[in-house]
């Protein structure tokens, strides 16, 4: 009968259970997120992931080794989106960085104080291994050591358009750009948040400053309302191959290869370079590796970046990032025909000197923004 | 007696506490150190600059559109659930508040699905025109925001208003019909000053959440229109925290004087709030020929426009509009792990939630209690610390917390805590609200009763006002749950990829394409949604309009 | 079980109403009724009491013991509201074993008390029933079983059977006066019907307007009324005033109006005097009598055993009671307008004023 009756619980006690559950649970948080992995690696959103086997396991495989010798786990943190957010990242982190080596930052983006704020100078003594052409063409001081080069320039379908039906694709200039028809066609990345997209813009720049000797605001006014500006390179690829109405990209020199790759026989991706003063110019991007600045382990991501330029990192690029690697002296799969070389074509680059970006690069993006605002 | 002030006081000031520390500091200072720092632009260039300006206007005119028009679509809506008599208005009733609390990227999903190119619409038009490629597209642009904008909030106006029109009494409108008045000026002059207070309270509501609207703008503006929001999302990411900060001040002086003035507001029509007098409905069959017209028409209108994108998240869940099939790779996405899953998305969306939640009632109990409190100055500190997550934008907040807390800390290899943080401080209002309603419920005497028979204080709040406020906790639950589930925003901001959840992987998603993947987990947190508030309806048989 | 004195106590309002200065004496065990109109202030000086309410002057002593910074959850009392306030999301027994669950009594000790008090109060079978399926009457017995369960000293009860209907009330009020009476404790009732103050109370202090009117046992406030507030609320005497005429061997002749009426008194001639007649005392009749003064019959209304006839003498009202049916019957028949009255002269009262 006596057990019929409900007895009280007593609160203090509740609460005392709940407390200990509580500090329970951050004490849990406590030790997984500070049983951390012991090196930390930035990158970007589809570095090394467009081969067939996806990033994990290519990272996996190239860098076990050297996991091995030193005994730790490399966390590669893919941001998302392109290099510029990282830049970003590191600076809002600036006062207390977890980062140990970035990989991804550009030629141009290098040129940005914000760049060079996050990162630490490292004469690598693996440069030896590569042409030194690209060492300047990437970073003469060292903030970055390179790791792959590429071309930008436009990418087209051939399933949709081709030279027959559009003859100017050979010979494209930004004036049959700004028509409506292959305006309202293009697909571009936003040069503030992307690599590309900042190196389309900047090959713009350089064709109408210095080619053509116009302002170069008036093409942007001109496509204005029918260009499409993706956040991203991935983005604007995805936009890029699931829009019928997309034909062109801005996208890499390497991409025919790709296409030959994933079809197994001839390409339906071709280039198209803009034609000027008789000669097709494109943009050479570099990218490279930085020592993150204060990072919590140095002399473990000096190691890293000399890592990078072996071969067993620099084999995976190919087929893998779909860029060119600095190790030139490395055999390039058969595709690779299909790609375009930097030695095929003028570099836009050389338009514009570094002093000169360097000025400039900041009032030409704000202008850009208020030419592409309604 | 002096005791228990003590007690009051500790109690009390750890939320308090708790807001200064994580939402006040961090703020305050991030836009202080990003005026000053002089890294970007300042604030003058920045609000000298056309693209700034631009952004402002288009916020303000947008905020003003979408509020109009919400009032236009929602004020009939409210009449006709007040007045109108048919089967399943209690149904009706719970599930109206559904679309306001959807997750904003959600609601994209929807939008997208319902009335973008190969949507619903579109596709039906290219079907009778046999046309191969898309002929409308009102899911994008300033058309697309403000449609989304009106779906979202109309619903907010509908409750507010009926809930108004319930507490007026018929008599008096049958008054006037008996004096002479037609219905045009019985409108005018009675129904219209008496819903004048839930109107206003409604428009600043939702003028304040489209102004500060940043899912939807960053879909479906293309990156040519931008709110605010938006603009110090991309300074952000451009480094540019001169710009950040500087636009940062600025809304953030125009959000709180709304959210203020929304909280003035709230107090007044509380005082005059009676009871629930008898509802007088009428039958369908009762009104005028075009009276029935008219309302049918509404009624189709309010079928697709809110209905249709919340009905149209189903088909985009397993229909692929690239490859044109149905297909269940939505699906299996969602319990896929790895970095390409969504599985991991779906388990931090629930872990962050459910955690924000319980912290969202921990901090929200005891502010409703400091709301009720007799000590000086208690209330209004507690009322100001519930108001200013309504009056601070989720993006301010994450880059206040992303800078002043995560990076000095080292939490930024892991920023899992700041994510719960930013999830809990955006619900607590609703929360805190709930709460202090269930409190003003509760019959001082049964507290008196508990005093006399020698319950401490501790005693009597758990074995007495605990289990009668249980009603109200969980319907404060349940929607800081749905916040919390349905936060993009400051979780876009701080996550790294391994902390993404549902709703940003829905955005990430929708970038590249992903349709259905993005529909799948769009349709999932919809259903958890739903699920939440009927249950929740059911549970505490109530206003949850009360809660606004 | 305990002895109570309020002493001065005062208390103002924001809105201006006053309570007090109020003094009274509660003796150990016996039912004291605050008795009074709506407004008078019995609740919030049961609420002093209790705690509820501070008072800002003035002291209040349990056995001697000054309760003033107290809390009420120390004062061991039990309290019972109209409105009963049981707990609602607990049952019967849990809303009894309450207080002896927070005073952290045994399990077997708890329950013991809760049956005694169940058996006490009739409501053993109800203990397991949730609050929402109990009548009326039966919750306000749960709510005496939890006020009672931790053996307060002090048992207050404001106004607990107002809510229930005249047969209930009656048979609960007894019940009340049986408990109270079998467990000896000091009770405090609050009321605003006489007849239940009446029915139940040891003694019964008049409230009116903050103050208190008069404290005494019924019968003394019945006969004796000590001023024209009490006679009127109780409906105890037919109140007049008047002018003294002549005083002799301790009588008095009191001219109202153009009657005389004597009285059983001393005073100087020319005061005024006010004094209260009994309705039983109010003697009339049809027919003329000398000495006698006038009135006109306004109406007759039967009640139990007894006819309460209203007469107006002159603009004053005079109730008075008789059990003459014969003489209600010729009035009725007659349609006799004008009546002859007087009074029993022994047990008039003088008033205070």
């Amino acid at each position: 009968m006596m057990t019929e009756y409900p007895v009280r619980r007593d609160p203090k006690k509740v609460v005392a259970v709940v407390a200990i559950i509580a500090v329970l649970i951050v004490a849990t948080y406590g030790v997984i997120a500070f049983w951390k992995p012991k090196f930390v690696v930035y990158t970007y959103s589809s570095f090394m992931n467009w081969g067939d086997e996806g990033a994990e396991v290519v990272l996996d495989r190239a860098f076990a080794p050297f996991e091995a010798e030193y005994g730790i786990d490399i966390d590669f943190v893919i941001l998302q989106g392109d290099a510029n957010f990282i830049v970003s990242r590191l600076n809002a982190e600036a006062a207390n960085p977890v980062a140990d080596v970035v990989i991804g930052i550009d030629n141009i983006l290098i040129l940005q104080e914000a760049a060079r704020n996050v990162l630490e100078p490292y004469e690598s003594q693996n440069l030896a291994l590569i042409n030194s052409s690209l060492v300047d063409a990437l970073d003469p001081e060292h903030y970055l050591t390179p790791f792959d080069f590429g071309l930008v320039t436009l990418i087209y379908s051939m399933n949709t358009i081709n030279t027959t039906t559009h003859p100017q694709l050979d010979y494209l200039t930004l004036a049959d750009l700004a028509t409506t028809e292959l305006a309202s066609a293009l697909v571009t990345e936003d040069p503030h948040l992307s690599s590309p997209g900042l190196s389309f813009l900047l090959s713009q720049i350089a064709i109408y400053e210095k080619i053509l000797g116009e302002n170069w605001t008036d093409w942007w006014e001109a496509v204005e309302g029918n260009i499409d500006v993706e956040e991203g390179w991935s983005e604007a690829w995805s936009a890029w191959s699931t829009d019928s109405t997309k034909h062109l990209m801005v996208s890499y020199g390497t991409d025919p290869a790709y296409s030959a790759n994933y079809l197994g026989t001839e390409p339906d991706t071709a280039i198209a370079p803009f034609y000027y003063q008789n000669q097709h110019w494109a943009w050479m991007q570099v990218e490279g590796a930085g020592l993150v600045k204060n990072g919590p382990n140095p002399d473990l991501g000096k190691a890293f970046i000399d890592y990078c330029l072996n071969s067993t990192v620099q084999t995976e690029i190919a087929m893998n990032q779909w860029m060119f690697p600095v190790r030139t002296d490395l055999a390039l799969p058969s595709v690779f025909d299909y790609a375009i070389h930097p030695d095929d074509v003028s570099i836009l680059n050389t338009l514009l000197n570094t002093t000169e970006i360097v000025t400039n690069l900041q009032s030409w993006l704000d202008e850009y923004d208020t030419v592409m605002t309604p | 007696m002096i005791k228990q002030e003590h007690w009051n006081y500790v109690v009390l000031a750890f939320p308090i506490v708790l807001l200064f520390l994580f939402l006040v500091y961090p703020v305050v200072i991030v836009i202080i150190s990003g005026l000053m720092s002089g890294t970007g632009s300042s604030f003058i260039e920045t609000w000298s600059a056309y693209n700034t300006q631009f952004t402002a206007t288009f916020t303000l005119i947008q905020a003003s559109v979408s509020t109009l028009l919400a009032l236009l679509v929602g004020i009939p809506g409210g009449l006709l659930l007040a007045r109108l008599r048919f089967r399943g208005k209690a149904l009706i009733r719970a599930l109206i508040i559904v679309p306001f609390v959807l997750p904003p990227i959600v609601v994209v999903v929807g939008f997208l699905q319902m009335f973008g190119s190969f949507g619903i619409i579109d596709s039906f038009l290219m079907l009778i025109t046999q046309s191969p490629t898309s002929i409308v597209n009102f899911a994008e642009g300033f058309v697309g925001i403000i449609l989304a904008h009106t779906f979202y909030n109309a619903p907010l106006v509908m409750l507010l208003v009926s809930a108004s029109m319930e507490r007026l009494n018929p008599e008096i409108e049958e008054s006037a019909e008996i004096l002479g008045a037609d219905s045009v000026s019985r409108f005018r002059r009675i129904t219209l000053p008496h819903i004048l207070p839930a109107l206003s309270a409604s428009a600043i509501l939702t003028f304040l959440f489209c102004f500060m609207s940043f899912p939807i703008v960053l879909s479906l503006g293309n990156g040519v229109y931008r709110t605010l929001e938006v603009q110090m999302w991309n300074a952000f990411r451009w480094s540019d925290y001169g710009e950040a900060s500087s636009l940062a001040l600025v809304q953030i002086l125009i959000t709180i004087t709304l959210a203020i003035t929304y909280i003035k507001l709230g107090r007044v029509s509380e005082n005059d709030s009676g009871p629930t007098s008898s509802i007088r409905t009428t039958r369908f069959t009762r009104y005028k020929l075009q009276e029935k017209i008219a309302i049918l028409i509404y009624l189709i209108l309010i079928l697709v426009l809110i209905g249709g994108p919340i009905v149209s998240i189903i088909r985009a869940a397993f229909f692929d509009p690239i490859r044109q099939v149905y297909t269940l790779e939505g699906f299996s996405y969602l319990f896929t792990a790895g970095s390409t899953g969504g599985l991991g998305p779906l388990i931090n969306s629930l872990f962050y939630g459910g955690l924000a939640t319980l912290l969202s009632l921990i901090i929200g109990i005891p502010l409703a209690y400091a709301h009720r409190s007799r000590t000086r100055g208690i209330p209004l500190l507690s009322s100001t610390m519930v108001l200013l997550p309504l009056g601070i934008s989720s993006i301010t907040l994450a880059y206040g917390l992303m800078t002043v807390i995560a990076v000095p800390t080292g939490l930024n290899i892991n920023p899992w805590p700041l994510i719960v943080i930013a999830q809990t401080i955006i619900g607590l209002p609703f929360t805190a609200r709930s709460i202090e309603i269930g409190l003003r419920n509760i019959d001082p005497n049964i507290l008196d009763q508990a005093d006399s028979l020698g319950a401490s204080r501790l005693q009597r709040l758990f074995f007495v006002e605990l289990p009668l406020l249980v009603p109200s906790i969980l319907v404060g639950a349940v929607f800081a749950f749905a916040m919390a589930i349905g936060e993009m925003s400051a979780t876009l901001f701080i996550a790294l990829p391994q902390n993404y959840t549902l709703a940003v992987a829905i955005y990430d998603n929708l970038g590249v394409r992903r349709f259905v993947q993005a529909g799948a987990s769009a349709l999932f947190l919809v259903i958890l949604c739903v699920a939440a508030f009927l249950s929740m309806e059911k549970i505490s048989e109530g206003s949850t309009g009360g809660t606004l | 079980m305990v002895k109570i004195d309020l002493e001065g106590l005062v208390r103002e309002f924001a809105d201006g109403t006053k309570i007090g200065p109020i003094d009274l004496n509660i003796r150990d065990g016996e039912l004291l009724t605050l008795l009074g109109p709506s407004g008078s202030g019995k609740t919030t000086t049961l609420r002093m009491i209790a705690g509820f309410i501070e008072a800002e002057e003035g002291s209040l002593l349990f056995d001697g013991q000054d309760m003033v910074d107290i809390p009420p959850r120390e004062r061991n009392i039990g309290m019972v509201f109209q409105s009963v306030a049981l707990f609602p999301n607990m049952t019967v027994y849990q809303n009894i074993a309450f207080g002896p669950e927070m005073a952290e009594w045994s399990h077997e000790k708890t329950v013991e008390r809760v049956e005694e008090l169940a058996d006490l109060l009739g409501i053993r079978n109800l203990l397991f029933r949730k609050v929402s399926e109990i009548s009326g009457g039966e919750a306000q017995r749960v709510g005496l079983a939890r006020a009672l369960a931790k053996q307060p000293s002090l048992l207050l009860l404001d106004e607990p059977l107002s809510a229930l209907d005249p047969q209930l009330r009656e048979r609960l009020q007894a019940e009340i006066r049986r408990i109270q009476k079998k467990v000896k404790v000091t009770t405090i009732y609050v009321t605003h019907s006489q007849d239940e103050a009446f029915a139940i109370s040891d003694r019964v202090a008049i409230i009116n307007d903050g103050r208190i009117e008069q404290v005494g046992t019924p019968e003394e406030l019945y006969d004796r009324p000590a001023n024209e507030f009490v006679a009127h609320f109780l409906g105890s005497g037919n109140v007049f005033s008047g002018l003294v005429a002549e005083s002799s061997r301790g009588n008095l002749k009191i001219q109202v109006d153009d009657n005389w009426f004597e009285i059983p008194g001393e005073g100087e001639i020319g005061t005024e005097i006010t004094f209260s007649v009994k309705p039983e005392d109010v003697i009339f009749s049809d027919s003329l009598q000398e000495d006698w003064a006038q009135a006109e019959l306004v109406s007759i209304t039967p009640q139990v055993g007894s006819f309460k006839v209203t007469l107006d003498f002159s603009g004053i009202p005079i109730i008075a009671l008789t059990h003459d049916e014969d003489l209600v019957k010729r009035l009725r028949v007659n349609g006799e307008k004008t009546i002859a009255f007087s009074f029993n002269t022994e047990s008039i009262i003088i008033l205070r004023n």
